[in-house]
């Protein structure tokens, strides 16, 4: 007879297990080819030979620069947006409007913003349209945002869409860290409120939002779809040129693609342990400038404080006109430059796309419903364990997959399941779904169990109701809002996976998401535009219905 | 089930946009559909085609083909449509963005030991790819003796070589393709008509020339055409490249891009990524020229809105340099039969004269012309425009050169 306590261990340590697979796997997969090991292509005896093919690759150097500084000067700037905006509007009157903007541009899927942005703002997007009849300049002097050399636009693009996640971020740790309080205190002393946030605020607020941040330099440095449609391409970023490689019809360049892979976990590494030390530094070591007794701001604070607005405009404005910009070109059939409406319309694209579409919803909204469940299930089991036997998840688990470069753990993953020919390519990806899906849902679930009153369930056993009942009826109910929550973030992050989903299911699993980059290769803006629109479409009816669910929970 | 909602959403379809010519057609398409088949066969059914029919009922074919292009994938899924109708078989285009992630995954699964059920069933392919595929035994064939639609091929067509590989019947044709230039003759009146004048051109005009970024098979295919010319069209690059001789044919080449690039769209430091993109840059006016390689391409594009009235197809006057592009099923295939019925099929002439109509996709037809006009259906435009052709070089030129040009310019 198995006790109930054993279940649990038995179903805790199975989840890990699975969880824990593709991380395994992934590592394995990467590291012995990338020292020469792989049986299945002769390769036998360990060697550094795929690492000088690497660092011999003319593209190599040119490649990992763009990536350090499109990853920096997008940090940079998500930094730069969320701090001066929660400076500026924090606890203010249009704080809670704010609030409510930042989830719908969060939710806005990357690929779709993406192809939104292209027609926004290439030398014949829309805005350069607008200002060509007032300034009369030709497009080759225009300013190039798109695939542009230094990867600007790229930078720009990803700072949008990443300040409302880190804002997002912020609202739980900013209330716990009582920021009037400490307003009150500081001006009391004689400082503006404004030195308070840099010199008190800031640095608490940092030590907050590290796991995020992470998160947010991991997304950067290995973002593959985004980048093929925004990034320069000649050299293209380093993920963009492993998955060239891991793509290259001549299988000699898998070991060269596992050194790779491992050279950008290394350089992950590198600039996350950098910025820690920079914090570090300006924080503990060089903070005279917290306590230098300067009370005023100086030159740029005022400058960078008058500006803020604009950022707000610019985070607001850009993703929304990109939406608008879908719309547009999805109904147009000529739009020629520099026309500011489209010339003729149509509903043919629509009406071409329309049962191709239906069958890619069933697939996504499949993969995304089982994922999310699997997840939800594995990150219940966690979570009751933990409250059991004191006992958490290893922090590893669900950090690896978020800040770790996508690109080199499915590859190793990918070559593993070389050694297994027959897997079903819709579980393998249901599967690889799981590793990513399973961290959000975790940490959107955790909060709730944390919170939950023991008391209840004790009440209800001391009444006589068994254990398991009291659980179902009793406990599940309470957390209700708590498991909305996580499903609707494990959909959100399911439903915009490429990489694992195009690695893992060998092309045969074609979801929304696979589609949408897929057809960009084909340049025909008014399908782009249909496919960026119903990519948005699904998270975006996630959003709508948690928030009209919490807005009911909230009347009640 | 499908049929039925396919139908209603035609119903539908036409309901709200009456009038549109294109719409009108696909209908009248899908519903002679069904008559097809039933129609006198031109030739000799090879033996056991019946039996491969009866196989192939049920199978789902996942057919792995380029998705770059909006008319090819519009023209695949109204054929798949077709297909189940007739013969029960599930026809899935898988697009890819770069048919050489295909041929990876291929080598990939034979490296592993798969040897049956493959991902891939069937696969567009053509030149250095074939050639990867038939060196190593990947294909399953002939397939030759199996079509029944194989005697209406046009023979005078070279069906029997892949750039001057013999195919020995382990691929069929399936539309020829002709590198050609686009231009909108209200702009432009007279275009460069050699390599030459277009560098000429792209001095005189700074910013507004430039090709897809090779391997992109474009951009291999202009700096083939490219080193015809300047080599005089030498007698080498027809035989395997050899490497004493390399530096010395190509040396013009390599000048002449460098020329190129300097005055080139972007300053030579970003390329287009596809001959689609060079179409939209053309639309937009930042290129004067954009690459195809369908003799028809404007005209199919100006059907699609992508291109004003205005844009012409033309080819430089040396000629274009052309091939054919083949079907082909890999040996691991998970649905051989199936796959034998979707190449078949896409070999009727019901199927290779919509292929060929500038309405649909506007890739000419590789069948006997008399086949195409033996049907009941009216003539429609067909738009058969073709070019002197150039012959394609030996595949290891393409190799090559894409390999030089990374080292030269990838970075």
């Amino acid at each position: 007879m198995v006790t109930r306590s054993q279940t649990l261990r038995l179903a805790y340590f199975s989840a890990i297990l699975i969880c824990s697979m593709p991380l395994l796997i992934g590592l394995i997969g990467t590291l012995a080819p990338a020292f020469s090991w792989l049986p299945i292509l002769d390769l036998h005896q360990p060697s550094l030979a795929s690492w000088r093919h690497l660092f011999h690759e003319p593209v190599l150097w040119r490649s990992i620069s763009l990536t350090i500084f499109i990853t920096l000067c997008s940090t940079a700037l998500t930094l730069l947006f969320s701090f001066t905006l929660l400076m500026r509007f924090y606890n203010s009157k249009y704080w809670s409007w704010i609030t409510g903007t930042l989830s719908p541009i969060f939710a806005l899927p990357h690929v779709a913003f993406a192809i939104g942005f292209t027609f926004l703002l290439s030398p014949s997007g829309w805005i350069f349209r607008l200002l060509h009849p007032i300034f009369n300049i030709s497009q080759a002097h225009a300013w190039i945002l798109v695939n542009d050399t230094h990867g600007l636009g790229m930078s720009l693009a990803l700072a949008i869409k990443e300040t409302p996640f880190l804002l997002l971020m912020s609202i739980a740790p900013l209330q716990q860290l009582n920021i009037n309080q400490l307003l009150t205190v500081g001006t009391s002393l004689g400082y503006q409120p404004k030195q308070v946030w840099y010199k008190i605020i800031m640095p608490l607020w940092l030590s907050y939002l590290r796991l995020p941040i992470a998160a947010i330099i991991g997304y950067s440095l290995s973002v593959v779809d985004f980048s093929l449609i925004l990034a320069p391409l000649r050299p293209a970023p380093f993920a963009v040129q492993i998955w060239q490689w891991i793509k290259e019809p001549n299988l000699a360049m898998l070991p060269v693609a596992a050194a790779a892979s491992l050279l950008l976990l290394v350089l992950a590494l590198i600039i996350l342990g950098g910025l820690r030390y920079t914090e570090y530094l300006l924080m503990k070591k060089c903070n005279t400038w917290q306590f230098n007794g300067q009370r005023q701001s100086g030159y740029w604070g005022k400058l960078i404080s008058t500006i803020t607005p604009l950022f707000y405009g610019v985070m607001i404005l850009l993703p929304l006109l990109s939406v608008f910009m879908l719309a547009l070109w999805s109904f147009s059939f000529r739009w020629r430059f520099p026309d500011i409406l489209p010339q003729s319309w149509t509903l043919k694209f629509w009406m071409s796309q329309w049962e191709n579409l239906h069958s890619l919803f069933a697939t996504s909204m499949s993969i995304a419903l089982l994922s999310t469940f699997i997840s939800l299930l594995f990150s219940i089991i966690c979570l009751e364990y933990k409250q059991k036997n004191h006992k958490g998840l290893p922090l590893i688990f669900l950090v690896i997959p978020l800040v770790v470069p996508q690109v080199g753990l499915l590859f190793g993953v990918q070559i593993i399941t070389l050694y297994f020919p027959y897997l079903d390519p819709f579980s393998t990806v249901v599967w690889g779904h799981i590793l990513f899906v399973f961290p959000y849902v975790y940490l959107s679930l955790a909060p709730a169990w944390q919170a939950f009153d023991q008391r209840y369930l004790q009440v209800a056993t001391s009444l006589g109701t068994p254990p398991l009942k009291a659980w179902f009826l009793v406990k599940l109910p309470l957390l209700k809002n708590g498991l909305i929550f996580a499903i609707i973030v494990g959909m959100g992050v399911s439903l915009t996976q490429y990489l694992p989903t195009l690695i893992l299911g060998s092309g045969r699993i074609a979801t929304i998401t696979t589609e949408a980059v897929a057809i960009t290769s084909g340049q025909d803006r008014r399908i782009m535009a249909i496919y960026g629109l119903m990519q948005a479409l699904l998270p975006f009816i996630l959003i709508l219905s948690s928030f009209h669910y919490s807005q009911r929970v909230h009347k009640r | 089930m499908d049929t039925i909602y396919s139908q209603n959403f035609s119903h539908m379809a036409t309901k709200i946009i009456k009038g549109n010519n294109m719409y009108k057609f696909v209908i009248h398409l899908m519903l002679i559909g069904f008559s097809v088949f039933s129609m006198p066969s031109f030739a000799q059914q090879p033996p056991h085609w019946d039996e491969i029919q009866e196989q192939a009922k049920g199978q789902t074919v996942y057919f792995y083909a380029w998705g770059g292009s909006p008319e090819v994938n519009q023209y695949l899924s109204k054929i798949a449509r077709t297909i189940y109708q007739q013969s029960q078989v599930t026809l899935k285009q898988v697009k890819v963005a770069d048919i050489s992630e295909a041929i990876q995954q291929l080598l990939a699964e034979k490296t592993a030991g798969k040897h049956e059920k493959g991902n891939v069933d069937l696969i567009w392919i053509n030149g250095k790819n074939f050639k990867t595929l038939k060196d190593n035994n990947m294909l399953y064939g002939p397939l030759s003796t199996q079509l029944p639609n194989w005697a209406l091929l046009d023979k005078n067509l070279p069906i029997e070589l892949d750039f001057a590989k013999p195919t020995q019947g382990y691929e069929a044709p399936w539309g020829i393709g002709q590198l050609v230039f686009i231009y909108d003759h209200q702009h432009l009146p007279h275009p460069p008509l050699s390599f030459a004048e277009l560098l000429t051109y792209a001095q005189q005009h700074p910013n507004k020339i430039s090709y897809p970024q090779p391997p992109e098979f474009h951009g291999s295919s202009f700096l083939k055409a490219a080193l015809i010319e300047l080599s005089h069209d030498n007698p080498a690059l027809y035989k395997p490249v050899k490497p004493a001789d390399y530096a010395t044919i190509t040396a013009p080449l390599w000048h002449y891009l460098d020329q190129l690039h300097k005055v080139a769209w972007r300053k030579g430091q970003q390329f287009p990524q596809s001959s689609a993109q060079t179409i939209q840059l053309l639309d937009d006016g930042e290129l004067d020229l954009a690459i195809a390689f369908n003799p028809n391409a404007a005209k199919t594009a100006i059907n699609n809105g992508s291109l004003p009235e205005t844009a012409r197809t033309y080819a430089f006057k040396a000629g274009a340099l052309s091939n054919l592009h083949f079907l082909a099923i890999p040996a691991n295939s998970s649905a051989k039969q199936g796959a034998l019925v979707v190449i078949n099929t896409l070999l009727s002439p019901e199927a290779q004269r919509d292929k060929a109509n500038t309405q649909i996709w506007g890739d000419p037809s590789v069948l006997l012309p008399q086949t195409l006009t033996q049907t009941s259906q009216p003539v429609l435009d067909q738009g058969f425009q073709r070019f002197p052709s150039l012959s394609e070089l030996d595949p290891s030129w393409q190799i090559a050169l894409e390999k030089s040009w990374k080292t030269r310019y990838g970075h």
